[in-house]
This record gives structure tokens, C-alpha cells and sequence, in this order.
């Protein structure tokens, strides 16, 4: 009988809403059941808006879930946690302090003497590559050097987790590359008393090269899709074959969030009964994708696009879905295949591109309801923020919003609705 | 939401109506009484009603003065600030100006302006009436015109090349780039300048000179009025009055021009929240003024082929771009124009450099027959105000400092409290003046102390708005950074807020002393009830030399008091503001 190993953190039955300004509730986290054991890198893994960053604050003890329990050893864990530091997306440097006293507000609490404090210092500024700049100011560092401050005060800390919020986003691909690598060599040189690390990110390639277990969040609301278990030796190439297996099962279990596969065949009238919004992309970078994919030959992976395209993954599976919406591509699987009408569309010019989209638009469940809905008013006009209560009441789960905001872009392309931005009118502008 | 739609639609006059009708109904109102006020023959001391229905009139005429004095302001702002931001030559004379004028205390000029007036027109009251307007306006002007004037010169070239290159005319340009761009920070100053505004409209209403009382009908004068014959019941609707007008403007001005004027926002940035403004709210509502914006909108559509017509003939094209090309083309002109501009600093040098030993000469001849104790009493005196004001900067930051923090911590609270402040912050303080020197007079503190009181109440307000402001700044990644950290509230303050707050802190330092020179003028030397209360300081040394016509002395110590007010802008703010910037700036 192996024993189960010890749990540090443990999430049971984690649920979390936020109160939006509109008064609307937007469930952010649901059912979420988390467990981090020592020795190992958690990776919550997710597009924008799946909660992770909330999740991660929810681990830290900074917020209270809506509900749900949160243990740390077993016990219930009662405002921040003691046994974590933290690295923030955007460093949480205070620029009036110098490196060293940067470093030294994460140890300033704990009543040690001078001595410690300054030889602790020494030793993380040693670790992370910082020597020649305890007295610089963060101002004159550069985003690489001011995230190695950040994880030094971490380290300093000498916490037994590490989390990690989005550490690399905002750093160029080089920058993060190296600091990847060199946070994997300190972990797992055993030189601090770091136990476990939980990163949070919406990178896929850095998920699978650092987690040794990779939890992937769905979105509206956010709850866990799938957990993989890497157990490739670190460091970890990217080429190799394994590697490129973990990725494309995230890959697979990303696209079916976002673009289930439909069964083969459904009659024309049921599929046009149902209710979809047009995810939240722009009208142009859509377009571009399509233009992109043709060049391609019509077909193309969707991962190989996102990576030409220089675009997160998620993003161009929700580009993918808009044009499929339309009836511009198919996507088998992994890949996004322009139809026939798609292809037509990207040879036409401008105005045959808004006449087929004007068509399009006319089929498409949510603009006819529109239609019906402007029709229905005496001045056969809608104010923006009538249609806001509007979309809530027939897309519950969704973020009116912006649902409201991509439809009168795509509609304002394709010249079905208009809207004027001083009387925030939705009118209908050609339907025929 | 469209069941109460029909009922509107249905009966002949909706309630947006009937708020359009108010505020038509109202302009006209004031329009009127003022008209007929300003006609009247000349009137040193009105006689004021205290009847609760002689209050809105009293409203209206005190909001018309100060909608006048508004407008001058922002109109004078706008020329100097283009001015200043277009031409190298009027931003060297106007920079100073501005600066000067911003710190200048101008209560004290209240009486010179009022004698000026008053001569010129003798025979009615718009002598007066413009002495109280220009006062407003002495005062408001500055942080516009420089709001404005920095506005323009922080505008992104690439936009004025847009404009250069698609050679749309100057006014068009100022239209539909300059303006906008200066949109939001001219809002927001606005704002704090109509506030200021009401403090010197209450104290020029009515004021003492030479042993005569001055009066002008309106709120401020009510308020004396009624603290003078202690009736509590009109000091209490007086004060009501007041806050109904600065709420009602807040409502039906400012709220609408901040979120219009957010329209133009530079950045492409979410606009967050901005709740819709009542106002338009209602007048999107109103039939009448869908009317009559629809018979506008078919006038400019009928009147457009002419418009296009006139601009075939006269084609309105920059001639910037002509000047361009010029000086590119033809070295000679340019070396003229040089010259020329050169020619025209020297003229415009001499002549202020004239117009200085003229002012000092006369200054001289003003204040020579002072007596050397004289002089030291005006010494003793600034001394004494300028530790009244100190001290009063110092009670007030103990308090707002963790009020304005806890508040600006809390997005809940900052919602629901900030408009409060701000109707506070709005509020004419030297109405209250009164009120508040009896309750301390009755717990035996004389008005030596009590004055720093009585500073307080008016200027405790700038403090609190920007040490809110500034704890708004604060990033959640930072409070949650020392959370985890485990820092107690000590190294809260140390490290986090007040390095954060401080630059705002001088910010609201620098205002709030600004404001207390001024109101030094009126809460060191106060008339109330038939009885002065006096006590020492600089501020009533100017007041009492106003009361009694010494013009020496109100010379003399007006010299002192704006020679001191500079001084400590050049040295003392000016070196807190760079240090606070350079050490204590949030960009990292």
C-alpha cells in the first residue's frame, strides 16, 4: 500500500463570482478541486477569463472564494498564506526602494537580525544573478532584470511555495526563454527551501516545458478540463516528439472548449436555431486569418497559424469559431479549412466581401433576433443599453457586453446594423 | 422599462419635458434679473429679504455672477493658453503671468477693483456687479489657461501633421483636434474652479470699505444678512440653498461635460464605468428637444449644398503649410522673420521692463510715508498668519491623511464618498465662518486660534481629494505583495502609502496654502452680528486697512503678502514638488 503523498494546499469545492458593475454576476470559478504535494510544478493553464489569476489569489489567501474550503496542511486557511511568496505579472516593485530593500520588505516582518537579513540578501541576489545591482533603483533595470528582483524577494522569503502569476507575459520571448530556464535549474538544485511551484499562464509551450502536472481551465465559467501528468525529464526540448504529444493533447482539449466538434450532419433549420454569439475577435484580424490560411493553401493547423501569426492559441481558435460562425472555414480537429464560400470571400473585393457577409449575418440566429427585437420598438431603433438587459436575458452565461460590442462591429462591417456612437442607436441598415 | 415608456409617450408632457421646461424656464429667470439689477440706478447697500421665497431669486442672481465670471474665464483661458502654446513670443509673457497670477491672493485687490468700478460707472450698479465677476475671475482663470495651454502642447505631432497635411484650416483644427485633446483635464479644472469660485462670490456679495458696507443681492449676501440678525432659520436655509446650487450645477453640468468630455480621451483605453449623466439622460428623453434637434439636423442637411458652395469659393486651407514651404524655399525671408521676431521680443521687453519701474515707482510713492513700526507690525503680522497657515496644513493632513487613504483603498467607499467631498470641497466656506468662531468663542477659544479653525473648514478639502487621488494610485499587486509579505500597518505607511501619496500630498499642500492666503483675508478679521472680532495676522491687517481706507497699509501689506507667497512657491513648494517627483514617481 503506497501512501498518498502529503497535500501543502488543498482546494475543495472552489466556487467564485465577481459583481460587475451592470449589477450582472459573472461566475468566474466553478467546482474547482485542487491539490498541491510537495515536489512538484502545478501549472494552471487557461485562456484569458478562465479565472487562473483568480484561482492563484483564492491558493494565496488574498481573496475569499465565494465558496468552497481551502486547506493548507489540513487546516482550514485563514487570510494570507503563510507558506507562499509570490512573483507578479508586473513585478510589484516599489520604485522608491533599491533592489536590496526591495528584496528585504518580503523578510522585514519576520524579526530577524541585521545580520541575517543582509546575508540572506547576499545569498538570493547570488542566486538569481543580480551581484552589481543591490543599489540600483527599478527604474533602471529592464523588465528581464526587474522580474529577477521580484523573484529574489520571493526567495528571500524562504516560503516553502513559490507561485508565479503570468511571470514571463510581459517580457520579450528571449528574456522569458532564459528566465525559464534558469527558475527550472534553481528548483531543482535544492539550494532554497522551495518545496513546490504554481505558475500561472496561458502559454502552452512554457506549461508543458516547466509542469510536472498541468491543470487546463475552460472558460465561462472557469472550471478544470483536463489534468496531464508530465513526467519528461527536465530540461525539456521542445522538438522532441514527446513534448510535441503533451502539447497537442492541451491543444486537442483547448479546441474542444472553444470550437466543440459538431456530429456530422445536422438539418439546416436546427442548426439555425441555435443561439451562438460571435466570440470576441475583431472583424480585420479575422479576416487577415483567412487571407493567411488561403495563402496556405486553404487548410492549415490551427497551432502552426497561432505561431506564424504570432498569436495566442486561444485567440485563434476564437477567430476560427467567428469565421465558422459564418460559414467561412470548417475545423476538423486541429485544423481550419476554408470552404467554398470562404474561398470565394477572399478573392472578392471589399464590397463582395460585405455582401456575402451581409448574407451570412441575415442566417445567423442572434442577428435575426436582433432584427426582431429593433423592429419591435416604435422608433425602430434600440439604445445600446436597452439591448444590454436584452442579451443577458437570452445569453445568460456570457459577458453582455461584449457580446453586444463584437456584434455591432461584425454587423457594422458586414452593413446589416448600424450604430451611432452619439446616440448609442442600433438601427438596422440593410436587410435584403 | 416600456410600459413606463408608453405612459410618457402618452400624455401630452413627460417629466423630461418638464425638467427641459425648468432649466429653459430658470436661464431665462436670471437672464431677466439680472438685466433689470444691472439697469437699476446705483445701489451701495441693498436692503436684504430674508423670506425663504426671496431665496431662489437670490440663487439665481448669485449663479448668473458666476456663470458670467465662468464663461470670461474660460474664454480668457482659451487665448491665452492658444496664445501661449502657439507662438514662443506670448508663451514668454504669458508663462510668468499665469504663474504670478496663480499665486497671487487676490481678495486683497477686492477694494481697488470695487473704487475702479464704481467710478467709471456711477450711475448703476454694473460697477459692482463686474468688481464681483472679475474677482471670480482673477481667480479661476489661471489653472485653465494653463490646463489648456499644456494641453495643446502635449498633443502627439503626428496628429498637427495630419492636420498640416490634409490642410484643414486653423479654426477647423482647433475644432476638431485641439479642442478635444484638451477636453477632460479643461473639464476637470473647470470644476475646481467654478468651487473656488463660490468662495470669493459669497465674500465679494458683501464686504466692508471705508466704514461703508457694500452689497450685492445673492446668496452671500443673504448669509451675512442672516448670521448678522441671528436668524438661525434663514442661516439654515441659506446654507440649504447653496448646496442645492452646487449639487444642481454638479447635475446638470459638470457630471454631462466630464463624461462628453471623456469621449475624447486620447488613449484607447476602456473607458471603465461612466455612468450615463442625468442630464442627457433627460434630455434624450424629452420630445420637445428630439424635435427640435431633428428640425436642426434638417436645417444643416438643406443648408449643406451651400456650405459647399461657399467652400468651393473660398477655400479654407492652412496657411501653415504655405508658411512652410516658404521658409524652406527663400533663406532671405526667414532671416527677416527672424529679425523680426527677434525686433518684437526686445519692444515687448522694453516695454514691461517700462511698465515694472513705473509700478514700482508708484508703489513707492504709495507706501514711502510708512513709519518703521508700521513696518514691523506687517512683519509681525505675516509671521503670524504665515504659522496660522502652517499649522492649519498640519491639523488638517493628521486627519485627511488616513481618511483619504482609507477611503481611496476601498473602491466601494471612493464611489460613494467622492461626490460628497466634492460638494463639500465646492462649499463657500466664509459663509460658515461665522457659525463656527461662535462655537468655538463658546468654549473660550478666542479668534487668534480659532482662525486656524476657520482656515481649515475651506481649505482641508484640497488636501483630502488628492491624498484620495493618490491612494486611488495604489496597485492591488502591491497591497496583496505586502499582504503576503506579512507587513504590519507601520511598514504600510512607511514603505507603501505614503511614498505613494506624497507627491499628491504636495500637490494638495500647495492649493490648499494658495486658498489659505486668501481666506486669511476673511477669517482673521470678521463683522458679525453688529460686533468685529479681530486678532493679528496679515490677513487682518489687510481687511482692517480696507475697512478704514489706509490705503498705505493695504498697500504695504499686500506687497508683503504676495512677496511672501511667491517666495515660498519658488523655494519651499517648488523644491518639495521636484523631490517628490523624482523620488517619490510611480513609474518604475
Amino acid at each position: 500500500m503506497i501512501e498518498a503523498p502529503q497535500k501543502i494546499i488543498e482546494l475543495k469545492g472552489v466556487h467564485h463570482s465577481y459583481n460587475m458593475s451592470s449589477g450582472q454576476k459573472i461566475r468566474v470559478l466553478q467546482d474547482i478541486d485542487l491539490s498541491l504535494i510537495p515536489n512538484e510544478i502545478l501549472v494552471l493553464l487557461g485562456p484569458s477569463g478562465s479565472g487562473k489569476s483568480t484561482c492563484l489569489k483564492i491558493i494565496a489567501g488574498l481573496l475569499e472564494p465565494t465558496q468552497g474550503n481551502v486547506l493548507l496542511n489540513g487546516t482550514p486557511l485563514d487570510g494570507p498564506n503563510p507558506e507562499i511568496s509570490m512573483v507578479f505579472q508586473n513585478f510589484a516593485l516599489l520604485p522608491w526602494l533599491s533592489v536590496s530593500e526591495n528584496i528585504a520588505l518580503g523578510i522585514r516582518s519576520m524579526g530577524l537580525s541585521q545580520d541575517v537579513i543582509s546575508e540572506r540578501i547576499k545569498n538570493v541576489v547570488d542566486l538569481v544573478g543580480l551581484e552589481g545591482f543591490e543599489e540600483a533603483y527599478p527604474r533602471e533595470l529592464s523588465g528581464g532584470m526587474k522580474q529577477r528582483v521580484g523573484l529574489a524577494r520571493a526567495l528571500a522569503m524562504e516560503r516553502s511555495v513559490l507561485c508565479l502569476d503570468e511571470p514571463f507575459s510581459t517580457l520579450d520571448v528571449l528574456t522569458a526563454e532564459g528566465l525559464r530556464r534558469e527558475l527550472l535549474k534553481l528548483w531543482l538544485s535544492k539550494k532554497t527551501k522551495l518545496e513546490s511551484i504554481i505558475l500561472v499562464t496561458h502559454n502552452v509551450t512554457e506549461a508543458v516545458s516547466l509542469g510536472s502536472r498541468i491543470l487546463v481551465l475552460g472558460t465561462n465559467p472557469g472550471t478544470f478540463r483536463l489534468s496531464i501528468k508530465n513526467d519528461l525529464p527536465y530540461p525539456r526540448d521542445e522538438k522532441s516528439a514527446a513534448f510535441r504529444s503533451v502539447v497537442e493533447d492541451i491543444h486537442d482539449v483547448l479546441t474542444e472548449t472553444i470550437i466543440p466538434d459538431t456530429p456530422e450532419w445536422i438539418p439546416p433549420a436546427l442548426l439555425q436555431s441555435s443561439l451562438e454569439s460571435i466570440p470576441p475577435v475583431q472583424v480585420g484580424e479575422t479576416l487577415s486569418l483567412l487571407e493567411h490560411i488561403s495563402e496556405l493553401g486553404g487548410r492549415a493547423k490551427s497551432f502552426d497559424l497561432a505561431s506564424q501569426l504570432m498569436r495566442d492559441y486561444v485567440h485563434v481558435l476564437l477567430m476560427a469559431k467567428a469565421a465558422e460562425l459564418f460559414d467561412l472555414v470548417d475545423t476538423p480537429r486541429n485544423d481550419i479549412l476554408l470552404t467554398d464560400l470562404g474561398r470565394r470571400f477572399v478573392k472578392s473585393d471589399v464590397n463582395e466581401r460585405k455582401r456575402i457577409l451581409n448574407t451570412q449575418m441575415r442566417s445567423l440566429r442572434i442577428a435575426q433576433l436582433l432584427k426582431d427585437k429593433i423592429e419591435g420598438n416604435e422608433d425602430k431603433n434600440l439604445l445600446w443599453r436597452d439591448a444590454l438587459p436584452w442579451i443577458q436575458e437570452i445569453l445568460p452565461n456570457e459577458k453582455t457586453e461584449e457580446v453586444l460590442d463584437t456584434l455591432i462591429q461584425w454587423s457594422r462591417y458586414a452593413e446589416a446594423f448600424g450604430y451611432n456612437d452619439d446616440t448609442e442607436e442600433i438601427y438596422i441598415d440593410h436587410w435584403s | 422599462m416600456l410600459i413606463r415608456k408608453e405612459i410618457l409617450k402618452s400624455s401630452r408632457i413627460s417629466i423630461p419635458d418638464l425638467f427641459f421646461f425648468v432649466v429653459v424656464g430658470g436661464a431665462i429667470l436670471a437672464v431677466t434679473t439680472t438685466a433689470e439689477r444691472w439697469t437699476m440706478g446705483f445701489q451701495r447697500d441693498v436692503p436684504i429679504d430674508l423670506s425663504t421665497g426671496s431665496l431662489l431669486t437670490y440663487s439665481l442672481l448669485s449663479l448668473t455672477r458666476g456663470i458670467i465670471a465662468y464663461l470670461i474665464s474660460l474664454t480668457l483661458a482659451l487665448v491665452c493658453g492658444y496664445l501661449a502654446a502657439k507662438s514662443r513670443f506670448w508663451e514668454r509673457i504669458i508663462l510668468p503671468i499665469l504663474d504670478i497670477g496663480q499665486s497671487l491672493p487676490v481678495l486683497g485687490f477686492l477694494p481697488g477693483l470695487v473704487l475702479g468700478l464704481v467710478a467709471i460707472f456711477p450711475n448703476s450698479n454694473i460697477g459692482l456687479e463686474l468688481a464681483c465677476i472679475l474677482m471670480i475671475v482673477t481667480s479661476q482663470m489661471w489653472n485653465m489657461a494653463f490646463s489648456f495651454y499644456s494641453s495643446l502642447k502635449a498633443i502627439p505631432p503626428e496628429f498637427i501633421e495630419v492636420a498640416k497635411v490634409s490642410r484643414i484650416n486653423p479654426l477647423v483644427r482647433f475644432v476638431k483636434v485641439e479642442l478635444p485633446f484638451a477636453a477632460t483635464p479643461l473639464a476637470w479644472n473647470s470644476l475646481v474652479s467654478i468651487a473656488g469660485g463660490w468662495f470669493f462670490l459669497t465674500v465679494c456679495e458683501s464686504f466692508q470699505l471705508k466704514g461703508q458696507s457694500f452689497r450685492l443681492p445673492g446668496l452671500g449676501s443673504f448669509m451675512a444678512e442672516a448670521l448678522d440678525q441671528g436668524k438661525t432659520s434663514a442661516v439654515l436655509m441659506g446654507i440649504t440653498a447653496m448646496m442645492c446650487v452646487i449639487i444642481l450645477l454638479d447635475f446638470i453640468i459638470w457630471r454631462p461635460i466630464i463624461s462628453w468630455s471623456q469621449k475624447f480621451r486620447p488613449d484607447d483605453l476602456p473607458l471603465g464605468d461612466i455612468e450615463v449623466p442625468f442630464v442627457s439622460l433627460m434630455f434624450r428623453q424629452s420630445r420637445i428637444v428630439e424635435e427640435v434637434s431633428k428640425y436642426f439636423r434638417a436645417l444643416k442637411q438643406k443648408a449643406r449644398p451651400y456650405y459647399l458652395k461657399i467652400e468651393e469659393k473660398f477655400p479654407l486651407q492652412s496657411k501653415e503649410l504655405d508658411s512652410l514651404s516658404e521658409s524652406k524655399g527663400s533663406d532671405k525671408k526667414s532671416i527677416f522673420k527672424l529679425f523680426k521676431s527677434q525686433f518684437r521680443t526686445g519692444i515687448a521687453i522694453t516695454i514691461l521692463i517700462a511698465l515694472a519701474i513705473w509700478i514700482f515707482g508708484q508703489l513707492y510713492l504709495l507706501v514711502k510715508e510708512l513709519e518703521l513700526k508700521d513696518w514691523i507690525l506687517i512683519t509681525k503680522s505675516a509671521l503670524l498668519t504665515l504659522s496660522r497657515i502652517g499649522a492649519c496644513l498640519i491639523l488638517a493632513t493628521l486627519w485627511t491623511l488616513p481618511v483619504g487613504v482609507l477611503i481611496g483603498l476601498s473602491p466601494r467607499l471612493t464611489r460613494l464618498l467622492q461626490p460628497v467631498i466634492q460638494v463639500f470641497a465646492s462649499f463657500p466656506s466664509p459663509m460658515i465662518y461665522p457659525l463656527v468662531f461662535i462655537a468655538f468663542k463658546s468654549i473660550g477659544i478666542g479668534l487668534g486660534v480659532s482662525s486656524i479653525f476657520l482656515l481649515m473648514v475651506g481649505v482641508q478639502w484640497y488636501i483630502l481629494f488628492n491624498v484620495l487621488a493618490g491612494s486611488v494610485q495604489i496597485a492591488q499587486q502591491h497591497t496583496d505583495s505586502f499582504k503576503l509579505m506579512g507587513l504590519g500597518w507601520k511598514e504600510h505607511w512607511k514603505k507603501l502609502y505614503l511614498p505613494s501619496i506624497f507627491p499628491y500630498l504636495v500637490t494638495g499642500w500647495i492649493t490648499a496654502a494658495g486658498g489659505a492666503w486668501n481666506a486669511s483675508i476673511v477669517t482673521e478679521y470678521l463683522d458679525y452680528g453688529g460686533h468685529t472680532y479681530s486678532t493679528d495676522g496679515l490677513g487682518a491687517l489687510v481687511t482692517r486697512a480696507t475697512a478704514d481706507g489706509n490705503f498705505q497699509l493695504l498697500s504695504a501689506s499686500l506687497m508683503v503678502m504676495v512677496g511672501l507667497v511667491i517666495l515660498l512657491n519658488r523655494s519651499v513648494w517648488k523644491f518639495l514638488f521636484r523631490y517628490a517627483e523624482t523620488r517619490f514617481s510611480m513609474e518604475s
